[in-house]
């Protein structure tokens, strides 16, 4: 499959996924703990394939300060900060997913709990920070990939259909 | 298969990063008071505003004082679909004003580099 194809569909089921995953209400505890933990394995996968990007720009990071991709790095490392702050307190503070494998974690600080929620906050406003750096691409791709075949198959439909015609012999 | 090794490196410096961020979060719960008055005093902590005191006239009935954070922990749809609407009227808003922001600093006069040379 062509990669900015994988790359836009990874990155729907993620934007999808982090949309549910901000709105506990919408799925009650339980189930915003275990979308939360697919979000993680998500999350590495989107990692995973942009990996070759951010290792070379974190070589090359003091090379040249001032550029979009540097701005990107930092709002991507933030993000991942971010993120891995809501993770960390999110399992700290679990109740549904931590009993499913028998853990019971006790005494754990109220702190967690606002780190948790700060933390989740803080992913969402990087999370649109760093959706409007890739705005482009996501145009340009989501008009390749949905818009543009959606347009063909109806001008396909509108296209009048070829039938035989019977040629007689004189 | 013969991107197998070099996925699993990948993997293991991703891990790596993620356990060195979380040794900074739980090093700054356990050794510094930067979260404790939020913690405690209610900042941001939206779950606990509303709830009854534990004593006196206003206190939950007897075997009906919910867990911490438990009043958010049934679904509801009504409720859900603010969140939602919320977080993307937020996303909305960062994203409307950063590429704005973008589009107006591309209109801006790029620096002319072809400067003739004084004779």
């Amino acid at each position: 499959m062509n990669p900015n194809k994988t790359n836009l569909i990874v990155d729907i089921i993620l934007f999808t996924a982090y949309l549910i995953v901000s709105s506990p209400a919408l799925t009650g505890n339980t189930l915003h703990e275990w979308i939360s933990l697919a979000l993680i394995a998500t999350i590495l996968i989107h990692l995973l394939l942009h990996w070759q990007w951010l290792v070379k720009i974190t070589l090359e990071f003091f090379k040249k300060m001032f550029h979009t991709s540097r701005l990107n790095w930092l709002i991507n490392f933030l993000f991942f900060t971010a993120f891995t702050g809501a993770t960390v307190s999110g399992i700290l503070i679990s109740k549904d997913v931590l009993a499913f494998f028998g853990i019971q974690l006790t005494n754990v600080p109220r702190t967690w709990e606002f780190l948790h929620r700060q933390t989740a906050d803080l992913s969402v406003l990087l999370l649109g920070i760093h959706i409007a750096l890739h705005w482009k691409w996501i145009l340009h791709n989501l008009h390749r990939y949905t818009v543009l075949p959606l347009k063909n198959l109806f001008k396909r439909q509108l296209r009048p259909a070829v039938q035989p015609v019977q040629v007689r012999e004189k | 298969m013969k991107n197998l090794p070099k996925i699993l490196m990948t993997f293991a410096a991703i891990a790596g990063i993620f356990a060195l961020i979380t040794f900074g979060f739980v090093w700054a719960v356990d050794n510094t008071q930067w979260f404790d008055a939020g913690a405690e005093g209610g900042f941001g902590n939206r779950e606990r505003r509303g709830i009854p005191q534990e004593t006196g006239s206003a206190a939950f009935p007897e075997g009906f004082r919910p867990e911490r954070g438990e009043h958010h922990e049934e679904a509801s749809i009504t409720r859900g679909l603010g969140q939602v609407l919320g977080n993307l009227i937020k996303l909305t808003i960062i994203i409307g004003v950063i590429v704005l922001l973008q589009y107006g600093f591309s209109r801006l006069p790029r620096r002319r580099t072809n400067i003739p040379a004084t004779p």
